[in-house]
């Protein structure tokens, strides 16, 4: 079904077919709450990372402008003094998901838009993370020192936040700062056996543990542009887990990843079609899945 | 909502040592070794007493439902009628080559079976997959979709849910509050279903761990290694003293050795161990994996705070610990959870 070769950027055209993105968006529209944003689910508190995906999905697909102006209010909302966002209603402290805020808000641009994901990326490139100077090999395989981005501020890196705050990043007048290369760094050492990434620990006791799908499509985004043997193998896992996976969140970063890099096939919009329709959906997948379906160029998760 | 209230929080006192230093101590010493000869264990419970039901259960098979009940009838869970049970299992990642890492489903559709003939008004199946942020893989991969469609039973992903921001209750770990899935805070009776298995960091992961996957991924990521890095055993108690479930249902019918909490081994116990203080539940099925629960560090936090772990303070109901002990492999690190204690250190895992 899916052919494997390295690339870049899709050039042009929608990848799917037109009714499923129009019943996509319109789905999403029907889900919006009534602060602006998106929850994980129906009648869950609004969340940066949907809303920032659904405004996305909404840019891309030349959404409502109404819909489109609240998400950036209420991802204004939820920005902290430092600069960062909070991951959901409801928290109060820097977040994961402030790369992906960062990445929607400069694609819809507008002058508050636009500072505030200055401010953002500023902060994104200050906040700190937690690192070890020594290796401790017999306990974790993985360089200690590295750092990229943690889930809370000041933790430990994990490849989600990492990958995230690098789409972001790349995408920002940040682009050059030396915290986007110790962050490819630490993703490519972080780097599984098993030919893709996990959630952020290839080896712990001396034992390998198992890739999995979504990181791997988050690391895949991350480090569009830059092929080398890691996005090989990784690409190449990600095309053999599609066929059997049913899990819509993990199949909607999977099939932007392929997007990326080129590997969407003739079967691709029926399958991402299929599987929505089937499955069950939340917002975040819907607008993933809406997002894959766009043209490239106009897709935020596809670097400039 | 269904919260633990903060209670007075006596100045403990064990020896020199003020409770928090002493537990800062026991989570790198092995807590039971710190313990002076001459104190009774039951004096340790803070006179805290409960009954644990442990029900012989050969297989997934068949006949679950009915051990789920004699349990009911041995430790009677609170009164259910008409009320929302949101059952919170184990399902920490997708299943590796079949091992059993997660709840069982089948455990998990007889608690909910059981729950219902006892009149609840809705039963809701929730839990947040500590390691794959995806749930739905964990749903799909485990088998616990077709359980859900088959029982007609709602599944919540307490890692997007709703967040709910409570006071830190136990006030062990550092953070004034913390973050849980709305789903679980609203329950009216929450019920904690994990697997029996060892984990390579906190020795046991039992009924009192398996709230962390009630706190939000959300706001502390997948894994929530906020409380790793801050040391893993404190949140524990805190979690359970901030969102205290109602009932534990361990699914010890296959458990998970070695390795836990993924890449382990299974291992026939043939056992399913409930109860309704989670504290003395957790203590008896240590007893049963030949784990002291007095070396497992959060469960010491959690005694005379959360329930006892002394055999006087813990009346066993249907058949006996021995009845069913099967010695669990744990990683050598771990060595000094035996009884009688060993050179392991236990503390290895708050590295991180």
């Amino acid at each position: 079904m899916f052919s494997h070769r390295a690339g870049r950027v899709a050039a042009q055209g929608s990848v799917c077919v037109p009714n499923f993105l129009d019943d996509a968006i319109a789905a999403l529209m029907a889900a919006r709450n009534d602060d602006g944003g998106w929850g994980y689910r129906a009648a869950a508190a609004s969340a940066t990372e949907p809303t920032s995906v659904a405004l996305l999905a909404l840019e891309a697909a030349d959404g409502d402008a109404d819909a489109r102006e609240q998400a950036v209010s209420w991802l204004l909302d939820h920005q902290t003094a430092g600069g960062g966002f909070v991951s959901i209603d409801g928290h109060d402290g820097n977040g994961w998901t402030s790369g992906l805020a960062l990445t929607a808000l400069l694609r819809a641009g507008g002058d508050a838009a636009s500072e505030a994901a200055s401010a953002s990326a500023a902060w994104m490139v200050d906040t700190a993370v937690f690192t070890l100077h020594d290796r401790l090999p017999d306990i974790f395989g993985y360089d200690l020192s590295l750092g990229g981005w943690a889930w809370t501020e000041g933790d430990f890196s994990f490849v989600e936040p990492t990958s995230f705050a690098l789409i972001g990043l790349k995408q920002s007048p940040q682009r050059d700062h030396e915290r986007v290369a110790q962050g490819e760094a630490l993703l490519r050492d972080r780097f599984t056996t098993g030919g893709g990434w996990n959630y952020g620990e290839p080896n712990v006791l001396e034992r390998d543990l198992p890739t999995q799908v979504a990181p791997t499509a988050v690391a895949l985004l991350a480090l569009q542009g830059s092929a080398d043997a890691t996005t090989d193998a990784a690409t190449a896992y990600l095309v053999g887990q599609l066929p059997t996976l049913t899990a819509t969140m993990s199949l909607g970063y999977a099939a932007n990843a392929l997007v990326v890099w080129e590997l969407a096939d003739a079967d691709f919009p029926d399958l991402l079609e299929e599987r929505w329709r089937t499955g069950a959906a939340g917002n975040l997948d819907t607008a993933l899945l809406a997002l894959a379906c766009a043209p490239p160029e106009r897709n935020g998760l596809v670097l400039l | 909502m269904r919260v633990q209230r903060s209670g007075h929080r006596a100045p403990f006192r064990y020896g020199v040592l003020s409770r928090r230093e002493f537990v800062k101590a026991a989570a790198t010493a092995g807590a039971a070794a710190m313990l002076p000869s001459c104190v009774s264990p039951s004096l340790l419970d803070g006179g805290l007493t409960a009954e644990v039901a442990i029900l012989e259960a050969a297989g997934y098979d068949d006949g679950l439902l009915e051990v789920i009940e004699s349990g009911f009838e041995l430790v009677p869970p609170p009164d259910v009628t008409g009320k929302r049970v949101v059952l919170k299992p184990n399902l920490v990642d997708l299943p590796l080559d079949d091992k059993p890492s997660v709840t069982n489903p089948a455990v998990i559709a007889a608690a909910a079976e059981a729950f219902r003939r006892r009149g609840a008004g809705e039963v809701i199946v929730a839990d947040g997959p500590a390691l794959r942020r995806d749930a739905m893989e964990v749903v799909d991969g485990s088998g616990l979709a077709t359980v859900l469609r088959e029982h007609d039973l709602e599944f919540v992903d307490l890692s997007t849910d709703t967040v709910v921001r409570l006071p830190n209750a136990g006030g062990v770990s550092p953070d004034s509050h913390l973050f849980f899935g709305q789903t679980a805070v609203t329950a009216d009776v929450l019920v904690s279903m994990p697997k029996m298995k060892t984990h390579h960091w906190a020795g046991a992961s039992l009924s009192l761990k398996n709230m962390y996957g009630a706190v939000s991924g959300v706001v502390y990521g997948w894994p929530r290694n906020r409380f790793h890095l801050q040391q893993l055993h404190p949140a524990v108690p805190d979690f359970n003293l901030t969102l205290a479930p109602d009932y534990a249902i361990v699914d010890g019918v296959v458990g998970l050795q070695g390795d836990g909490p993924i890449l382990g081994e299974p291992i026939d116990v043939g056992a399913i161990v409930m109860g309704d203080n989670l504290t003395a539940v957790d203590a008896t099925c240590a007893r049963i994996m030949n784990l002291d629960p007095y070396r497992i560090a959060y469960l010491f936090f959690a005694l005379a705070r959360l329930g006892p772990l002394s055999e006087a303070g813990i009346t066993q109901r249907g058949v006996s610990i021995d009845t069913v002990a099967t010695s669990f492999d744990i990683l050598p690190h771990l060595a000094a959870l035996r009884p009688g204690g060993g050179t392991g250190d236990t503390d290895v895992g708050t590295v991180i």
